[in-house]
């Protein structure tokens, strides 16, 4: 896993957001359009953090209720963050026919009830609990359909969170807060708050099996910036990066290509040295090892 | 072992599906209406599903063989294909699955007996051919890996056993030979397998039998009399190729009886330019996909000239125990001459 991975956690309600701000030690970088806030997962994490493995950033967003502020708030959030290592998990509290509340659940299909669109999320990383359907409806709905939760916000997550990650890195998970014994009207933020408190950590470690998954990525950022001084076209800048990418892959990224970077006088004629020195490799099995 | 276990509700009462899901009772069993829901979207991600693929239990609607694209030959006559699984057990690096596939899901098609039917169909209109039909398992996914839980060999060899026009010809890497060696000769069947230097095969072919363990399968079956293909396909270029290609070549043919194989193919690293894109972009740190490549015709191959080199090696080094009428190569470009 690369150090520039972001985890972007999506709740609802600020009482739903507080045992993760408290868990996760976010601080409030920003009210508007919405309350955001920010920290690290290391300093969660710190038994791990030393080796470096799980440094990266926690981005908290509070939405709002229902699919539209939901649909906003993660657009929103997708523009402030890099996509490239970003997992996407929406926390919040549903109803459920059966279950007890204070149940957690992760969510293996989502349904929007108005237009009964259906999404399975890549169920890819380890998840040990339960699992259930999920249904989005658009106003709070007590009377729970058979074998699956029901909220105002998960269709709306998934659709919009799913334009910036793969479906394997968007997920939600949800704590049962009412039933057809408990009902929803009980409900204030207070008990919603501790509802989800209990579950932060089991949440971390669902963010820590999702964050596994993502492989190394690499690091090109120093050989890119080397041709500052050179005039380059969106296309040239494509091709040069693909190029660093495959010398990469070969271990041929070293002093001396830095060398011919720094020295050349055209893009032109970089991107062609490097595509010769390209050609002259005969990759070992080592640089073809996982 | 299998977390999820995805059925379509059309099959959830098929007793194959059954049969199944009762050797994963810890997995979490999802209903869903079709396969399609689950395995087509786009915004999924091959490498990071494979980390822990879910199986799909579901019927193979409309076409279920298919003719072969070009070059999947061995100089039969008609050519076809059928695939009752998408998607392998094993993660070659150059597998093209990896670039076709958005999910790395296993989808098992329940439905043999369908597939079946078409099969008869097909043979039916080949009965007076000179030649057998020809009919290649393993085109999407490896034909034995899977054989505990599919049955597949198992219920489909019996079948082949009453098409006597027709061959079927098993792709695999698997020393899952169980349901061949303890049953008659099939003599209209052919298991071909794929193999590579051990080198090769440890660093690319994960989670695949080594090389010894393939050739002691391929042993077992040619002592057990079953008809027996080698494939070196795709030949990998590196350092060192020929060094590697060498000791295969002799440590194949000191174990197998060259006058006992059906045929033995060559063929290079190649691939259509969508899916070669899709996994250099799942894949960016292998060098695999950054040296000796070329693109022509929308298809991205080793360069001619590679090519060319590495097939006149490792063929050279098979003709010296092998008669030539039995080596079968195929180029990625017609310039590529031998
Ligand atoms: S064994 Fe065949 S199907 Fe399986 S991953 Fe390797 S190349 Fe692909």
């Amino acid at each position: 896993m690369s150090s520039k991975t972001t985890v972007n956690i999506v709740v609802a309600l600020n009482c739903e957001a507080k045992p993760l701000i408290d868990f996760y030690r976010l601080s409030k970088v920003q009210s508007r359009p919405f309350d955001l806030y920010v920290g690290s997962l290391a300093g969660n994490n710190k038994d791990k953090s030393n080796n470096g493995e799980l440094e990266c950033t926690v981005n908290l967003v509070v939405s709002g209720l229902g699919s539209q502020n939901m649909s906003i708030a993660c657009g929103w959030l997708a523009g402030r963050t890099d996509q490239q290592q970003t997992i996407w998990l929406n926390i919040g509290t549903a109803g459920h026919k059966e279950l007890a509340t204070s149940e957690i659940v992760r969510v293996h299909r989502v349904v929007d009830v108005a237009d009964g669109r259906s999404h399975y999320p890549a169920l890819t990383a380890k998840w040990r609990g339960l699992s259930s359907a999920l249904l989005t409806y658009d106003s709070a709905c007590s009377n729970y359909p058979e074998d699956a939760l029901v909220d105002m916000e998960g269709s709306a997550f998934f659709h919009a969170a799913g334009m910036f990650a793969s479906s394997e890195l968007v997920q939600a998970i949800k704590i049962v807060s009412d039933n057809h014994v408990e009902s929803v009207e009980r409900l204030n933020a207070s008990l919603i708050s501790q509802l989800i408190t209990p579950h932060t950590n089991v949440i971390n470690q669902y963010v820590v099996s999702l964050l596994a998954l993502l492989p190394s990525s690499q690091d090109l950022t120093d050989y890119l910036s080397m041709v500052r001084h050179l005039h380059c076209t969106v296309s040239q800048r494509q091709q040069y990066k693909e190029l660093l990418s495959k010398l990469a892959s070969l271990d041929q990224l070293n002093s001396q290509t830095a060398e011919e970077i720094n020295n050349a006088d055209s893009i032109t004629a970089l991107i062609k040295g490097l595509r010769n020195q390209l050609a002259n490799l005969q990759p070992s099995l080592a640089e073809m090892r996982n | 072992m299998l977390d999820t276990l995805y059925i379509e509700e059309s099959v959830s009462e098929h007793f194959r599906t059954q049969e199944i899901v009762a050797r994963y009772p810890a997995a979490q069993k999802i209903y869903i209406e079709k396969y399609s829901e689950v395995f087509n979207p786009h915004a999924q991600n091959f490498r990071l599903q494979k980390q822990n693929p879910a199986l799909i239990l579901a019927a193979k609607q409309n076409k279920k063989v298919l003719s072969t694209p070009t070059q999947y030959e061995t100089g039969g006559g008609a050519n076809y294909y059928f695939s009752h699984m998408l998607n392998c057990l094993y993660d070659c690096r150059y597998c093209f699955l990896q670039g076709m596939y958005r999910s790395a899901n296993y989808l098992l098609f329940v439905n043999y007996e369908d597939f079946v039917e078409d099969i008869k169909k097909h043979a039916q209109i080949h009965k007076n051919d000179d030649k057998p039909a020809w009919f290649f398992s393993g085109y999407d996914c490896d034909s034995l890996a899977f054989e505990p839980v599919t049955k597949f060999a198992d219920f489909f060899l019996p079948e082949f056993e009453l098409l006597p026009n027709c061959v079927l010809e098993l792709r695999t890497k698997s020393t899952q030979i169980r349901s061949l060696v303890d049953r008659n000769v099939v003599p209209n069947v052919v298991v071909a397998y794929s193999l590579s230097p051990q080198e090769v095969a440890s660093a690319i072919e994960i989670g695949a039998p080594s090389t010894e363990k393939r050739l002691d399968a391929l042993v077992k079956l040619q002592q057990h009399g079953w008809r027996i293909g080698i494939r070196f396909d795709p030949i990998i270029w590196h350092q060192d190729y020929q060094i590697h290609y060498k000791t295969l070549v002799e440590q194949v043919f000191s174990q197998l009886d060259p006058s006992k194989i059906d045929s033995i193919t060559l063929g290079g690293f190649r691939l259509p330019k969508g899916y070669y894109k899709t996994m250099r972009s799942l894949y960016p740190e292998h060098g695999l996909f950054s040296a000796g490549l070329t693109e022509q015709q929308a298809m991205v191959s080793y360069q001619p000239e590679i090519e060319q080199e590495v097939f006149n090696s490792v063929s050279e080094f098979i003709r010296t125990f092998v008669d030539e009428s039995k080596l079968f190569v195929y180029p990625s470009h017609s310039e590529t001459i031998l």
